[in-house]
This record gives C-alpha cells, structure tokens and sequence, in this order.
C-alpha cells in the first residue's frame, strides 16, 4: 500500500514540478505584452497653471536683437553695433538642446562647475576647462588646464586661440559655432 | 488576474510540491503518512504566505514569479536536507525564517533601491572589508578559508559580501561608464580608458586573485571575477574586457593551479579523477555514480541509496556543495533537468527585469543580481557533475547553509524592488489609479 502511495507521489513531484514551470512561462509569456501597451496616465497639470512659453532659438535671437537695438523717434531701428554681437551657438550637444545660442559678453567661463558661466555638466568637461576672452575687436577661446582639452575646428588648443566667423569650438562632447 | 494574485496561485503549487514531497520522505523512511507531514507543508507555505502578504502591500506590482521560484527550490532543497539529516533541517528551517526576517527587513528599510546608489562606495567597502575579513579571520574547512566562526555561528561572509559588490558595481560603473567605454590610450594595442576610471577595476581583479591564493577558493574567486566583468560588459557593451578579464583569470588561474596545493588537487581530480578514486577524488566519484544511480525518474523522495547503514551520507558534504546530487538520485533526470529549469527561470525573471528597468543602476543592479545567482548555480553544478573542476560554493535556496539561504533572500528581495520600481514608472502606480478612482 505504502509503495504504491510513494510511486504515486514521485510521478505527482514530477509532474507538479513541470506543471509548475510550464505555467509559469505560460503566464509570464502572457502577461508580457499587456502592460507595455497601456500608456501611463497623463500627468494634470493644476487649474490655472500655464506652461512655460517657449522660443525657437530664432524667434529668441530675434527678441533680444530687438530689446538690445536702439530706435529713432519714428521707430526705426538704428544699429549702433556694427553687427558686433558674438555668440556661440551649439551644434551638436549630448546635454545641451542643439540652436541654444549663448550671446559673449566679457568673459565666459566654460566648465562643469555650477559657478560657470556656461555649464556643461558631462563627464568629459573639466570643471573649469575653458574661457572666452574678448581682446580688441576678436574672441580668443583660452583653455584652462582642461583633462581633455578644447577643440577649435577639430584642432586641440594649447593656450589660447583666435575665434574666426563658423570656427567650431569642441568642449568635451559639445560643438558650438562662433557667430558674430 | 493580477500579479498578486498570480504570485500566490504558484506559492499554492510550490507549497503542494513542498508537502508532497516531505510526506514521501516522512513516509519513505517511517512507512506512515501522518499530519505531521503535512503540518510541515502548511508551516513552510506560512512563511512564505507572510512574504507575499508583505510584497502584496508594499511592493504590489513587483515580478509575481520570483517568490514562487524560490519557495519552489527552498521547498526542495529543505525537504532533501530533512531526508539527508533531520536534524540538520530543524536549524536550516530556523535559517529560512531568519532569511524571512532579513527579507522583511531589507524591504522595508531600503523601500526604493535607488537609494542603494547612494550609498555605493559604503558598499563597496563593506564587501571588500567582509572578503578581507574572511582572509584574515577564517577558519579553513575542506581546505578553503571561506568562514568565519563567531558567536557560536559560523557564517560565510563572502554571500553577503556578493550582493554588496554587485550594489557597488552597478552604481560605479553606471557613473563612469561613459569613461570606461571611450579609450583614451592603447596598451600592446588594446585600448583602454584612462587608468583612474580603470583602477578601482584592477583593484577587483587583484581581490579575486588574493582569494584564489588566499582563501583556496576557486568557485568564489571566479564568481566574484565574472560578476565584475559582467557588469563591466554590460555597463559598456564593449567586449574588450571580456576577453581581457577573461585572460587576466585565466592566468591568475594557471598561477593558482601551479601554486596552491589545494586548487592543484582540484584541477587534476577535474581533468582525471580515477586514479584518486579512494583520496581526493572520491568524492566527486561517488557523487557521479549516486547521479547516475537516480536514473530517469529517480527513485523517489526519501528512498534514494543515499546513506550508508550507518547513516553516514555516500558523498560527503551530501547535504551542502552536492545536494544536487541527491537530487538528482532521488528526483531522476526528469526532477534535476526540471530543477535546472527552475533556476533558469529564475534568471530569465531576474534579466527581464533588467531589460525592463527604466534607468542605468537599476538594470545593472537585476542584471548583476539575475548573473551572480545564475553563475553561482552554474559553478556548483558544473562542479558536481564533472563539468568545471569542483569547488564548495552553495546551490542558491537548496544548500543546506545559512549565509546562503539568508543572502540570496535578501538577493530576491532587491530584485523584487527593482522590478516593482520599473512597473510604477512604465505603467504608472496602481495605487495612484486606485485612488483616482476612488475620487472619482
């Protein structure tokens, strides 16, 4: 009687064993797809709350173009600035959204410390790695000691360089082009 | 029917499984079925009730498959212990509760893993400091340094030193894995990244090796080692340190084999046990011929040839590095490869989690946990069957062992963290819903 109970229960083993294995990957197969398609909910904003505007590089180069000119009288602009305004404008940037311009003014500091002027926070930057120097009507880029080094048109820069119009200026990951 | 209800429909079957099989054992050995037996499957599927109850409510939209598996394999490897050494059992069933109570502990202070990156380098720390400990505080059985004795209890630090070097890994490579995927200089022309991103590295690899000198122990040096390319693979998808761990491994491997008179002994019982058929390599022949014995359906729970007259077990160390052969005596081809099985679902949960997990910690993190365990079991099968040379490592759930059973809970607890953590961000949170619902 014994036997028979202990030879059954060794095939029940086997078999609830299996079972076992069979369903879970059965279930588990099932259940794959479901979920990946339902979306998340939306988030609701709170009644009242608007969101942020926001500009095209263009549309915000043109506001600022437009607060910084001076008019006449009759409201014709008048440009004092003899197109004199450099700015970097970023290319290809794993951070940074490509077209964000960043209008030189004095010096600008570039580096991955919250203090700089131009924050790039990616693991290649230094955290002062480079600065932009206006001397007499030119931009110079100086490099600051960085670990790996500043780029103008793909050549490395030891000291300072001089900024010309389209120059391709690489810190770490990121490519900015000089405008003025 | 959802996950938690999923989760508890399979406790069922691994608790009839768990019952089933300690009332064959109960009945192989006393020739009686009595409610004993089956209190016993009652009290084991209690404990594992309690654990779904506490994921039921903390972590409700975690993997539903995990706890079932490994109540699975703690059901038979509890049950086998029970048929090897009653006694033994009794303690090992007093570990499984404090694995339980770690379990619960672990969930219910870390809550969300992602604190766990946080706390990376302490970590870190506290995995090499319980691997260098185990160096210069262990005491040596069967010929490996892996234990410590302390408080009457002797515990196996370098389970627990596993799960905190993986937490170190993937939170350290996920913060430098852009430097180490971009070489900065070649070296015999092999690019490699710059040597400060790399030195925490090397600093493994040395670890690994002083625990094959060290420790003796080949299973954990490896472990340890593949655990930490792994991760580097994964975290940079560049297969230059595969074959670069690879090689560093091997050699240590060579020098081991050449140097340390234990691993030696290992390696040549490995390549030709036969002529130590009644010395070093006895033990490995006789869990060959009791694998062998098992057949295709086994012989049964409780009525394999599995101890002598004198009670003493037909391999030694039966109840721990080869209680797979156990198994696979009493359970036959059909119960191993089903087994074998289990762990494989074990790991393809634990990977799919990974491949799931919305950020860069959290799928190193399942990964390294789903790898570690999944090797683990590799090394010690590999090992019982002749495959790799044999090395005293713990069948995750099934050895008979505290430190194994109490870290690879805590193991799966992580895991289920991750993985309940992923499915709130993808699908949003159910309670979230419920209480939108509820408002209306």
């Amino acid at each position: 009687m014994i036997d028979i109970v202990l030879l059954v229960l060794k095939i029940g083993i086997l078999v609830l064993l299996y079972l076992f294995i069979w369903q879970v990957v059965k279930t588990a197969v099932a259940t794959v797809s479901a979920p990946a398609g339902t979306a998340a909910p939306d988030v609701a904003l709170p009644e009242g709350s608007r969101p942020v505007a926001v500009f095209t590089p263009a549309e915000r180069d043109a506001r600022r173009e437009d607060r910084l000119t001076e008019r006449t009288v009759a409201g014709e602009k008048l440009d004092f600035t003899g197109h004199i305004d450099p700015r970097l404008i970023v290319e290809q940037s794993p951070i940074v959204p490509v077209g964000v311009v960043f209008s030189l003014n004095g010096w600008v500091t570039v580096g991955r410390a919250s203090s700089s002027d131009v924050v790039l926070d990616e693991h290649f930057v230094s955290s002062t790695h480079a600065r932009f120097v206006p001397r007499g009507s030119f931009y110079y880029v100086e490099d600051l000691g960085s670990t790996n080094g500043t780029f103008v048109n793909e050549k490395r820069v030891s000291g300072e360089a001089q900024l010309k119009l389209d120059s391709r200026v690489r810190i770490g990951e990121t490519v900015f082009r000089y405008e003025e | 029917m959802s996950r938690r209800n999923i989760e508890l429909l399979f406790l069922v079957i691994a608790g009839a499984l768990s019952t089933m099989a300690y009332v064959s054992v109960y009945a192989g050995r006393f020739r009686e079925i009595n409610r004993v037996s089956i209190i016993y499957g009652l009290v084991f599927v209690g404990i594992f009730f309690l654990l779904h109850l506490l994921v039921r409510f903390v972590l409700p939209q975690a993997d539903p498959f995990l706890l079932p598996i490994t109540a699975l394999l703690a059901a038979i490897g509890l049950t086998e212990i029970f048929r090897i050494r009653p006694s033994l059992a009794l303690t090992q069933g007093q570990w499984l509760l404090v694995g339980a109570g770690l379990f619960v502990l672990t969930i219910l202070v870390v809550r969300d893993h992602m604190k766990l990156d946080r706390y990376r380098y302490i970590m870190g720390v506290i995995g090499l400091g319980l691997l260098v400990a185990t160096i210069a505080l262990g005491t040596t059985v069967n010929g490996s340094k892996l234990w410590i004795h302390a408080f009457g209890f002797s515990i196996q630090p370098s389970e627990f030193a596993k799960l905190a070097i993986v937490i170190f890994l993937a939170g350290y490579l996920n913060d430098k894995k852009v430097m180490l995927s971009v070489p900065t200089h070649h070296v015999l022309g092999v690019p490699l990244p710059a040597a400060k991103y790399f030195g925490p590295l090397l600093v493994m690899w040395v670890l690994s090796l002083a625990m094959l000198i060290f420790m003796k122990d080949f299973g954990m040096a490896l472990l340890f080692m593949s655990i930490f390319v792994a991760l580097m693979y994964m975290a940079t998808t560049r297969i230059v340190y595969v074959v670069l761990g690879g090689g560093l491994f091997a050699a240590a491997a060579a020098i081991a084999v050449a140097v340390v008179p234990h691993v030696q002994d290992r390696f040549g019982t490995w390549l030709d046990p036969w002529p130590h058929a009644t010395t070093t390599g006895y033990q490995l022949l006789q869990s060959l011929f009791t694998i062998a014995d098992g057949g295709i359906l086994g012989a049964g729970f409780g009525r394999g040839f599995l101890l002598y007259a004198n009670h003493q077990p037909v391999v030694p160390d039966l109840q721990t590095d080869f209680i797979f052969t156990a198994i696979a005596n009493e359970m036959g081809l059909l119960g191993a490869a089903g087994l074998i099985l289990v762990y494989v679902l074990f790991m393809w949960r634990g990977f799919r989690i990974a491949v799931w997990a919305p950020d860069g910690f959290s799928k190193l993190l399942a990964a390294g946990l789903a790898f570690a365990f999944g090797l683990q079991t590799f090394i010690i099968l590999g090992g019982v069957t002749r495959l790799i040379p044999l090395t005293g490592i713990t069948l995750p759930f099934v050895s008979y062992g505290g430190s194994s059973i109490t870290a690879n809970l805590m193991l799966v607890a992580l895991l289920l963290m991750v993985s309940h953590r992923t499915n709130v961000v993808r699908e949003g949170s159910d309670l979230e819903r419920r209480r939108l619902a509820e408002r209306g």
